[in-house]
């Protein structure tokens, strides 16, 4: 299971609030609790390790410097990947290049760790296989959806802002990754059922 | 809730938002819902558990994280806030003190505590510029940042410009106060020349911290890893190295500094003139030409050494008497870049020779293997050595 990623906002308005009052174990808690998810997103957006590291160094300083960032705490996750990905364009400028940011996203493409308990490591690379051509059916902000709703299980309101785009926008995003996942993905998904059948 | 799952297949329910939701929160222990949807379709069970088991198999961890990195990465960012903070500090305390200052006459041993604490500030800097860059870095103030790929020729000219590789770089940030930093990582060298026309060859793995000019009666630098310095003669300002364990004062001389924190010693060889040491213990000592000061645990030992064995990395080439190999191994490693494991075996052979540093690592390390009994095995950035009797 996942090592503690329960993202619900109430825990994060409570550790923020308690940061607020000078409670500097809220912030550390609060750090370490957002860590895993930003360094995922930021990987998946095409970032090394050391500049994920660099970014989400940078982030919380600037978050604990200047803690009225921050208006509404329901907003704290949106805002440090909304962050991860401001880091990832100033990077880009440093390093001289100029891209759009639409070049930037269609990098988007998520790797992910297959529970070893559950998944034997003989099955590990087929499923890989079955999982990426699924996801290789979207288009890159479908990807980005799919990955930010599912994996990191985030509201509308918080991918909205992330995406740049409204909560309805994002409703018929998603909508629309789900049906073509359902469409064209019959048969991929059949075969990746059976090996999972298989395996038992 | 009402969901619609009569009709579903498998992989519907995969796909469906609420299913995934609920299936999430039974692995976080809250298994009411699903244990309600399980309730609610008791034809569909078999499939609602493998779709269950299929979600939970691919988990959100996406990455790899340790703990450990966590951690690291935590104490690093603590560090960080703690210096703002006592950065703060300090200047509200210089402030308040200036203002009695102004009102009592300057008392010396303010002024001393002033020196130690901007003196510890500058340290503590230093201990935290990290050099995990692979470009030569030359940053001035906090926000302008210049960066070279190839061994960087600096020239700071008294005006507080800096010029870098022929490139003049006039930054309206640089005022004479500003403090330049300069990250020369592993494999790669330096030179400066600082405003008083002292010259530096700042060797592979070190960081280095000056102010653009030297305005007060002490020119002063701050050293992490080595440098051989070319101090330009001037009696009335003398001329400070600053290291984590060691203060080196020289007026005008030759000398080579090695002061890797990594390391567990220190060491100071002199070419010419002379030079008075203070270590972190408070103990001084006064060196001559050819001597070499060694620290290592609070101790000093002063020794007669043949000096081109220590300064000659700076003119591309390593003289060996009698060292273990491990050191040179260690050596290498910085100057190149590379990491280099081996046999401990091989770690206490001492090797005689003399290296040229203009060679590929590849090349040195053939030469070596000619005397000593070893083969080595180039991977991307690593080499392997295997003892070979």
């Amino acid at each position: 299971m996942s090592k503690g990623e329960s993202n619900n906002t109430e825990q994060d308005a409570d550790l923020w609030f308690a940061f607020r009052k000078g409670n500097q174990q809220a912030f550390s808690r609060l750090y370490k609790k957002h860590y895993r998810s930003l360094y995922s997103y930021g990987k998946s957006m095409g970032m090394d390790a050391l500049q994920v590291q660099d970014s989400i160094h940078d982030i919380f300083l600037k978050l604990y410097l200047k803690p009225d960032l921050i208006q509404s705490t329901t907003t704290l996750r949106a805002f440090l990947f909304q962050s991860i990905k401001n880091q990832l364009i100033n990077i880009a400028k440093k390093e001289g290049r100029l891209i759009a940011i639409d070049e930037m996203e269609s990098h988007f493409s998520f790797s992910y760790r297959l529970d070893e308990e559950i998944v034997r490591e003989e099955e590990q690379t087929l499923i890989r296989q079955k999982i990426d051509k699924l996801l290789s059916i979207l288009s890159p902000r479908q990807r980005e959806i799919v990955y930010l709703r599912f994996l990191h299980e985030m509201e509308y309101d918080e991918i909205s802002r992330v995406m740049n785009i409204t909560q309805q926008g994002a409703r018929n995003l998603l909508h629309k990754a789900m049906e073509k996942l359902r469409e064209k993905g019959q048969d991929t998904l059949f075969f990746f059922l059976l090996c999972i059948y298989h395996m038992q | 809730m009402k969901h619609h799952f009569e009709t579903y297949q498998p992989e519907d329910f995969l796909l469906d938002e609420a299913f995934f939701r609920i299936v999430k929160k039974a692995g976080r222990q809250e298994p009411e819902a699903w244990q309600e949807l399980l309730l609610a379709y008791p034809d569909k069970r078999d499939m609602m558990e493998e779709a269950a088991r299929i979600i939970q198999a691919t988990q959100i961890e996406m990455e790899e994280v340790p703990d450990s990195l966590i951690e690291a990465n935590w104490e690093r960012l603590q560090e960080s806030i703690d210096r703002r903070h006592k950065l703060s500090k300090i200047k509200t305390w210089i402030s308040v003190a200036a203002c009695i200052a102004g009102l009592i006459v300057a008392s010396f041993l303010w002024q001393q505590q002033r020196y130690d604490r901007q003196r510890l500030d500058m340290l503590l800097s230093l201990n935290q510029m990290d050099l995990s860059s692979e470009q030569i870095e030359i940053n001035i103030g906090e926000k302008e940042q210049i960066a070279v790929e190839e061994n960087a020729f600096i020239l700071q000219k008294e005006d507080g410009s800096v010029v870098v590789n022929d490139q003049e770089n006039n930054s309206e940030l640089l005022t004479p106060e500003s403090i330049i930093q300069v990250k020369v990582p592993y494999g790669k060298r330096s030179q400066i020349v600082f405003s008083d026309g002292t010259r530096a060859w700042v060797n592979s793995g070190t960081k280095l911290l000056y102010p653009a000019t030297f305005r007060d009666k002490r020119r002063e630098v701050f050293v992490d890893g080595e440098i051989f310095l070319e101090v330009h003669q001037d009696a009335s300002r003398p001329f400070f190295v600053h290291t984590n364990r060691l203060e080196v004062k020289v007026t005008g001389t030759s000398f080579n500094v090695t002061a890797y924190s990594d390391d567990t010693f220190s060491s100071v060889v002199l070419t010419e003139g002379s030079v008075e040491l203070t270590s972190d213990q408070g103990d001084k000592a006064k060196l001559q030409p050819r001597h070499c000061l060694h620290y290592e645990n609070g101790i000093i030992t002063v020794s007669d050494v043949d000096v081109s064995l220590y300064t000659g990395w700076k003119d591309g080439y390593l003289k060996l008497h009698k060292e273990p190999l491990k050191e040179i191994f260690k050596k290498l490693s910085r100057y190149y870049d590379v990491g280099i494991v081996y046999d401990e075996r091989l770690g206490h052979i001492q090797y005689k020779g003399k290296l040229d540093l203009n060679e590929s690592i590849e090349e040195i390390l053939a030469s070596i293997a000619l005397t000593e009994h070893f083969t080595y095995r180039k991977t991307n950035r690593e080499i392997n050595i295997m003892y070979n009797k």
